[in-house]
């Protein structure tokens, strides 16, 4: 065996080691209920907000804690606590990704991605509210 | 039908030079591949002249279709939807530029002539391989041409010079339209301004940025056709000579144009730093990685005659992979991962994986079928060589890149599981854990570590075999970097236990790699190159990397929140401990705020003359009295009817650190501004002190040492007033303003009431006598929510990133140089120049 094999040999050992570390951290994309029975395990749950209910916020009181309520995507709404500033155009998303934990009751998250705000074809959307028929739809 | 006010001849020469680019570029990739074919040496002659016409035509036609949609944009013609969705007349003129980049159209036109501008340097320069490197170049051209043509019943492409009344964004917009349904004529007189570039992209990198960014990934088809070529006319080693400056060039814009996208990220964007293992970084960084492994496969190769199966590979899968990362930054596959991957809009998937395919398939297919012939040394390297590390060093970044692209790949990965599921749900999509960046680290931190070491011993060995006076060269570098690294860990107080021990100490032991290989090469400059720069590239370009390396490693590890949270969390003093504080701090307007190291008083705010652009200026002063500066960091609020706020921030630079801010949230700018002042009011336990809509009660006063987040000494104190507040309404709150006595001053902490508007201040504390301040404020206050944080020796990673580039570019020059040298004693320096001829 030439020395260039054995290196290899190592090389791809410590990349599969390095593979399974990165898929210990692996999570799985869940919805509310599923999230409950996986416990205290870190889970994506997809969401939309419920727009009907306000996101509570308040920057003077805790800057670090939103409360709002979303469904999954069987329809179940649920309380969730993400412990950060409130996402900006959070009111505007079509979608939101949840990565947290499911508590007692609500949905703990510590990250949210946000699905579509500022990319192009919301600013199209976007755009259309600005032009003159926008006030003036009434026309019809 | 005609409308009033259009200007429908720029958007007709336009198409038509789309046209004709299309035609030209297929016209000159089919003559340059007839040119190769031909076995007569005069009908190869001719093809390549027809192909040069084609080209050329090609060239032009690419030039006047960009020169023309910036006249569009420029002239503000908005009945061009291009023009119209992504600039404004408000726009300043040095961010016109910007707009091309900002749709999928305008990209890929950046893309295309840089190609043109690299294919006519190419044409110019390297006579020999022109033939089959232009095919290659020409096709790439063509693809990307089918891109912009824009036929919509095949869904082909996306056309930039679309008219705004045929885009169907107007459609749902009665007010254009005459009674018959059709368009008014005066349709245009009513659209009076664009849509505006996205604001995240008016800042002056993204002029500077997406150009250079481009140019990378555009130029990393050269190395790729010379292997092709290579590999397609069976001059398997001859391509390499001529390869290598351009491989070099390559690697050096795309290095730059990558970090130029990461300080554009820290300035613009709210990350909170500049890499944030972002897919859209990441599908950047790995073909550059892949590029700069066969970079180093190619050198091996010139001094010594291996590695040459490696190098056709690298640089055959560095370019896929700009093609991969094309797809997934631009398909819209990333969505859910990325903070900013474009949609699908305009150009389709599909086109885009074709894009891919149609490289892959050719361009491995011919790899395994030529594979063995490809020429190799049967020899063993000896493992004192330079070659055979060099090696094991290209072999850990092309391993490097391969983790870090598959772990971006999660989202296309659920995709193709997806496809095999059916109605049944076995299979759950995954998706990155709770700390994505911490995933990617636990496995660089590694990688960081080879590379250091590879990087500050590879110089010192020989190639064939090193012998041992010139490793004892290697002894004192070894002893000064070792100990200067440690004493960097030691003294700088690299301690980072947010995670493992073992991945503290593996920090540490990448520290000390990285500061020894900056002493070594930077030592080696003067012992094995004795000071001549021509040869120095190698060197210096390592004296760069190493810099990089300790500017990530200090500034990502040593990397301080400032704004943790003292306000909100102060009250809460039941929660347990394990609660991590959050990072947003609010600022009250004027009232001063204890953050971190500073003081920090938001005074005022101001406005952009023509934008919605607020500034907002917050004064930072040291608590040891010796800085004191102002930081305005800035945001669009309710930009172009889209509600929130995009915020950019602001930075303090010192030579060895950086203070940095950004708005995280606002109140409603609507509300009035807030004039109350706070009232003083006399009061002890018991008492009931009114305000204008209830009353609140003193219940209590306590005094204790020990509060989350500040150090408290002997002598310092801390008080808590205990507030009940009866509301007018029937409600009950409770309100704990607390004063801290700290080194002989004292610091009020307010308790806010928002429902009732109310401001708590505890001024003074006398036993159970105590001066409260009281502010009733007509509307909710002024505020600001925010994130600081301190970057240490962030300068380091712009200023490795330069050396390195600089490094990159003199080998460039020296190798260039070497190939004219070559050329000319043709007979003498053949045997060592071209070993593939020796082997084979």
């Amino acid at each position: 065996m030439k020395k260039i094999h054995i290196a290899l040999l190592i090389l791809v050992i410590s990349g599969i080691v390095a593979m399974s570390f990165f898929i210990k951290d692996l999570t799985t994309q869940e919805t509310f209920t599923s999230a409950k029975e996986r416990g205290e395990k870190y889970v994506v749950v997809k969401v939309k907000l419920d727009k009907a209910t306000p996101i509570e916020y308040d920057a003077v009181k805790n800057p670090n804690q939103t409360v709002f309520y979303a469904m999954d995507a069987e329809g179940l709404r649920q309380k969730v606590v993400y412990n950060n500033a409130k996402i900006t155009d959070m009111e505007r998303s079509e979608g939101l990704d949840l990565n947290g934990y499911m508590r007692d009751g609500y949905f703990e998250c510590n990250k949210i991605q946000t699905k579509c705000p500022s990319k192009y074809k919301d600013d199209m959307k976007a755009a259309e509210k600005n032009l003159p028929s926008a006030t003036t739809t009434t026309q019809y | 039908m005609n409308y009033i006010g259009e200007h429908l001849l720029p958007g007709k020469l336009g198409h038509l030079f789309i046209l004709l680019s299309l035609i030209a570029s297929l016209a000159a990739s089919v003559s340059y591949f007839l040119s190769v074919q031909s076995k007569s040496l005069e009908q190869q002659q001719s093809w390549k002249k027809l192909a040069r016409i084609f080209f050329f035509t090609e060239v032009l036609s690419v030039f006047c279709i960009f020169g023309i949609l910036f006249y569009i944009i420029s002239n503000h013609y908005f009945e061009y939807k291009y023009a119209w969705q992504h600039s404004s007349k408000s726009l300043e003129p040095k961010y016109l530029l910007s707009c091309f980049w900002e749709g999928q159209e305008g990209s890929f036109l950046l893309w295309s002539v840089w190609h043109c501008v690299l294919g006519s340097i190419f044409i110019w320069k390297e006579k020999v391989w022109e033939g089959p490197v232009m095919t290659v170049v020409s096709f790439a051209q063509f693809l990307l041409a089918t891109m912009l043509v824009g036929i919509p019943f095949l869904n082909m492409g996306s056309n930039p010079f679309l008219l705004l009344r045929n885009s169907g964004v107007l459609d749902n917009a009665p007010v254009f339209h005459d009674m018959a349904g059709g368009f008014r004529q005066d349709y245009l007189s009513m659209i009076t301004d664009g849509n505006d570039l996205n604001p995240l992209l008016q800042n002056y990198w993204m002029v500077i940025h997406p150009p250079v960014l481009f140019l990378g990934f555009a130029s990393t088809i050269i190395p790729f056709a010379f292997a092709i070529s290579g590999l397609w006319t069976k001059k398997f080693g001859a391509w390499t000579k001529a390869a290598l400056p351009w491989a070099l060039f390559s690697t050096a814009i795309f290095g730059t144009g990558i970090m130029m996208g990461a300080a554009w990220a820290y300035e613009s964007l709210n990350f909170g730093g500049y890499w944030a293992w972002d897919p859209v970084e990441n599908a950047s960084l790995v073909p550059w990685l892949i590029s700069v492994a066969g970079l180093h496969t190619l050198v091996i190769y010139r001094h010594t005659g291996n590695a040459l199966r490696t190098t056709f590979l690298f640089f055959i899968l560095s370019f896929i992979f700009v093609l991969y990362s094309t797809y997934l930054t631009r398909s819209g596959d990333l969505q859910d991962t990325s903070v900013h991957a474009f949609t699908g809009e305009g150009i389709t998937k599909w086109h885009l994986r074709i894009f891919l395919l149609a490289f892959l398939v050719p361009s491995l297919g011919l790899f395994f079928q030529r594979y063995k012939k490809i020429p190799f040394i049967a020899k063993e390297e000896e493992a004192s060589s330079r070659e055979f590390w060099m090696f094991i060093g290209s072999l850990v970044i092309f391993l490097s890149a391969m983790l870090i692209i598959t772990m971006t790949s999660v989202p296309v990965f659920n995709k193709i599981a997806g496809l095999f599921t059916g109605k049944e749900k076995t299979f759950t999509p995954i998706a990155l854990g709770e700390d994505a960046a911490y995933s990617y680290n636990q496995i660089q931190i590694f990688v960081a570590i080879i590379l250091g070491l590879l990087t500050a011993t590879g110089m010192y060995l020989k190639y064939k075999a090193t012998g041992a006076p010139f490793l004892k060269k290697l002894l004192l570098p070894l002893v000064i970097g070792t100990i200067a690294g440690i004493a960097i860990v030691y003294f700088g107080d690299v301690d980072y236990r947010e995670k493992t021990a073992g991945y503290m100490v593996a920090i540490w032991i990448a520290l000390v790699a990285a500061v020894f290989s900056l002493v070594a090469n930077a030592s080696y400059l003067f012992t094995g190159l004795k000071g001549s720069m021509k040869r120095a590239g190698g060197a210096i370009s390592h004296v760069g990397f190493a810099t990089l390396l300790i500017g990530i490693l200090i500034s990502s590890s040593k990397k301080e929140v400032l704004s943790y949270n003292t306000t909100g969390i102060f009250m809460d003093f039941g929660k347990d401990s394990k609660e991590k504080s959050g990072e947003n701090l609010t600022l009250i307007k004027n009232i001063k705020t204890d953050m971190g190291k500073f003081f920090v008083t938001y005074s005022k705010d101001s406005t952009h003359p023509q934008k919605p652009l607020w500034f907002y200026h917050l004064a930072f002063e040291a608590k040891d009295g010796k800085d004191s500066f102002v930081l305005s960091p800035n945001a669009f609020v309710n930009y172009k009817n889209q509600e929130g706020l995009m915020a950019n921030p602001d930075a303090k630079h010192y030579w060895n650190y950086d203070i940095f801010t950004y708005i995280t949230s606002l109140p409603d700018p609507s509300k009035n501004a807030d004039t109350a002042t706070f009232k003083t009011v006399q009061s002890k336990v018991g008492d009931t002190v009114f305000y204008s809509k209830g009353f609140a009660v003193v219940e209590d006063v306590a005094s204790f040492k020990n509060i989350p987040n500040v150090p408290l000494s002997a002598n310092d104190s801390a008080s808590v007033a205990t507030l009940k507040i009866f509301s007018k309404t029937g409600s009950i709150f409770t309100g704990k303003p607390i004063l801290i006595n700290k080194d002989g001053a004292a610091f009020p902490q307010t308790d806010t009431l928002a429902a009732e508007s109310l401001v708590f201040q505890l001024q003074k504390v006398d036993g159970k006598n105590i001066e409260l301040g009281i502010k009733e404020s007509a509307s909710i206050m002024q505020y600001v929510t925010l994130k600081a944080y301190k970057f240490p020796f962030i300068n380091l990673v712009w200023l490795g990133t330069l050396i390195m580039v600089a490094g990159i570019f003199i080998s460039m020059f020296y190798r260039r140089q070497q190939g004219r040298r070559t050329t000319g004693n043709l007979k003498v320096i053949r045997k060592q120049q071209e070993p593939s001829e020796v082997v084979s």
